[in-house]
């Protein structure tokens, strides 16, 4: 899997592409500014972008508006943008086209090198990768008359896990628990919520995320 | 009001008048010590003579006049040369002086009405009790008492009225000249803002310290402990790592917080207008942003401006038990316009919380106003405006719904 990383600061941009080498996957460029970054994006045409929103020039979102742009012209391109703080306005701006394969995660979340690249291979294969402070945001303190007062504990855990992009399998993995209790989860909540579950993992964290924005 | 006003008002003429004079011989004297000592009488000679014109300046409320006083403030550390300094070089002292030299002629023309009124009685009461027998006749006699009872009353009826005059002309040379007031004005709020600039730089100071800075020195123990522990018992040093890595994680989500309480990212990437968007995006309430900035403001109004929405932002949440809340951010004539609405319970109340209170004196170090309505029962609204300059032209023009 080819990945063009644009990070501006050398130590990080080494540290990430030894930990996406030693799990396989192939810098094709390692970049540390928004200009090079668009080349990059253009001629290697990779499999995987991860890119860092603050970005020389400028050091403002750089990273973010150049992957977005590249997005512009080759729809669906896989992006995962890491950033020292997140934003629900930046997820909103990834999630807007209703593609999915974006990822939007704090970049201490290489701390945990196991998840992080797992991520990164979702986002890769189509999938979504929202940081878990993003998500949090987006439940936190409902209002009394909001259907998501109406979940359980439990299911609440479980619309979370969805929202950050994981299949059954992963958020049963992450629960302890068996596939089919996720399962019976998830067809409870999207019932309560309202929600369209399509059986596509992709489509069914985007229409949560779409859900959990509009509220 | 009771008829009591009009002798009351001409007494208090009455005595200004003789004041007036009082008052001249008092410049004087001040003046002669000046003069013939320096600094020497100077100094206690001009301190004492500002007890009349601050005397003066009371009695102009008696007609409702408000007059502030205008000296400068002496800072406390001042000698005697700045002392004296400070008493020369303040143009009160000289508008002072003018008034004083002024006041006999001004004000005694204004105020002679009413000293006349004492006088053309006792005029009065000398035809009748016969002292002038014999020097006028009864017809002349009748006359005069007749006049005198008309200056009289026309002294009386006036008094109320030349004494509000007096007031006026007094307010002239005795209130603080705009520049002044725009002096004192800045002096306190630039003192205010080198204040708070220091408490901010104090609190970072402490946060890192007693956070990040105090996290990594255990992150370098625990691995240190790691370390000596990695051949004899690889288990213990893997237990050991993993602690450091999760306090490493721990210290950069306090710097993390720290940034954000200095200057919020998203404000330094995309300005104020997202930085707004983000910051309602982030309240778990119905809300509605109109916002119309066509640019980048200065970095300085972009922060106030900032950090007051998130203020009230967070009050809305807390205390108002609203369900809905509107932000709108607008450019025009050259000023930034921000109204925050809520549809809570109202009875926000500027003198009662701090908050509010630190939000207005924040926007009064860039000139900027912050009017508050919330009547109980709500709905509060908040509008502030600060007076500045849009830089780097460019159209993000927005309102969302949500």
């Amino acid at each position: 899997m080819r990945v063009v990383l644009a990070e501006d600061l050398y130590l990080l941009r080494e540290g990430l592409t030894l930990l996406l080498e030693e799990h396989g996957f192939e810098i094709a460029a390692a970049v540390a500014s928004g200009p090079e970054l668009a080349n990059a994006l253009a001629e290697r045409n990779p499999d995987l972008a991860v890119v860092d929103v603050r970005l020389p020039p400028t050091f403002t979102d750089e990273g973010l508006k150049v992957a977005l742009a590249a997005r512009r012209e080759r729809p669906g391109l896989p992006v995962l943008v890491l950033s020292q703080h997140v934003e629900q306005l930046y997820a909103r701006e990834l999630l807007a086209d209703g593609v999915g394969a974006v990822g939007y995660l704090l970049k201490d979340r290489v701390f945990n090198a196991e998840q992080f690249v797992d991520a990164a291979r979702r986002v890769a294969g189509g999938g979504t990768a929202m940081d878990p402070k993003v998500i949090a945001t987006l439940l936190a303190d409902t209002r009394r008359d909001d259907p998501l007062a109406s979940l359980t504990e439990r299911e609440r855990e479980v619309l979370g896990l969805m929202a950050q992009g994981l299949s059954n399998a992963a958020v049963a993995q992450r629960l302890s628990l068996s596939e089919g209790a996720i399962s019976k989860h998830t067809t409870s909540l999207f019932g309560k919520l309202a929600i369209e579950a399509g059986a596509d993992t992709n489509r069914r964290v985007l229409a949560v995320l779409a859900y959990l924005h509009n509220r | 009001m009771t008829v009591w006003v009009y002798p009351l008002a001409m007494v208090r003429a009455a005595a200004q008048f003789v004041l007036a004079f009082a008052g001249f011989i008092l410049l004087v004297v001040s003046v002669l010590c000046v003069l013939l000592t320096g600094p020497l009488l100077g100094i206690p000679a001009i301190l004492t003579r500002r007890w009349w014109p601050d005397l003066t300046r009371r009695f102009a409320s008696w007609s409702g006049v408000r007059i502030d006083r205008p000296y400068r403030q002496l800072r406390e550390s001042a000698g005697f040369r700045a002392l004296w300094k400070w008493l020369i070089s303040d143009p009160a002292t000289y508008r002072d002086s003018a008034w004083m030299l002024l006041e006999p002629l001004v004000g005694g023309v204004i105020l002679l009405p009413a000293v006349l009124t004492p006088v053309a009685l006792a005029g009065a009461v000398i035809p009748v009790s016969g002292w002038w027998f014999g020097i006028a006749g009864w017809g002349l006699r009748v006359l005069l008492v007749a006049a005198c009872f008309v200056v009289a009353a026309v002294g009386i009826a006036t008094a109320p009225a030349l004494l509000r005059v007096h007031a006026k002309w007094t307010k002239v040379l005795l209130s603080p000249t705009r520049t002044t007031v725009r002096l004192h004005q800045l002096e306190e709020t630039r003192s205010e803002a080198l204040e708070s600039e220091a408490r901010e730089v104090r609190r970072i100071e402490r946060d890192l310290h007693d956070g990040a800075q105090a996290r990594l020195i255990g992150v370098g123990m625990t691995i240190g402990a790691a370390e000596r522990a990695f051949d004899r018992d690889p288990d213990r040093a893997k237990e050991l790592l993993l602690k450091a890595r999760e306090s490493t994680a721990l210290a950069v989500r306090e710097l993390r917080d720290l940034v954000h309480g200095i200057l919020p990212p998203v404000l330094s990437e995309r300005g104020l207008g997202d930085a707004v968007r983000a910051l309602v995006l982030e309240q778990r309430l119905a809300r509605e942003t109109q916002i119309d900035l066509p640019g980048r403001v200065a970095a300085a109004v972009e922060s106030a401006a900032y950090f007051a929405i998130a203020e009230l932002l967070t009050n809305v949440t807390k205390h108002a038990g609203a369900t809905k809340v509107w932000v709108d951010l607008a450019f025009a004539r050259e000023r930034l316009r921000i109204v925050v609405l809520d549809d809570g319970c109202g009875g926000a109340d500027v003198a009662a919380g701090s908050g509010l209170r630190g939000i207005e004196r924040r926007l009064a170090a860039f000139d900027g106003s912050f009017t508050l309505t919330s009547p109980p029962g709500g709905p509060t609204m908040v509008t502030m405006e600060i007076p500045c300059a849009l830089s780097s032209p460019r159209t993000c023009t927005s309102s969302e719904k949500a």
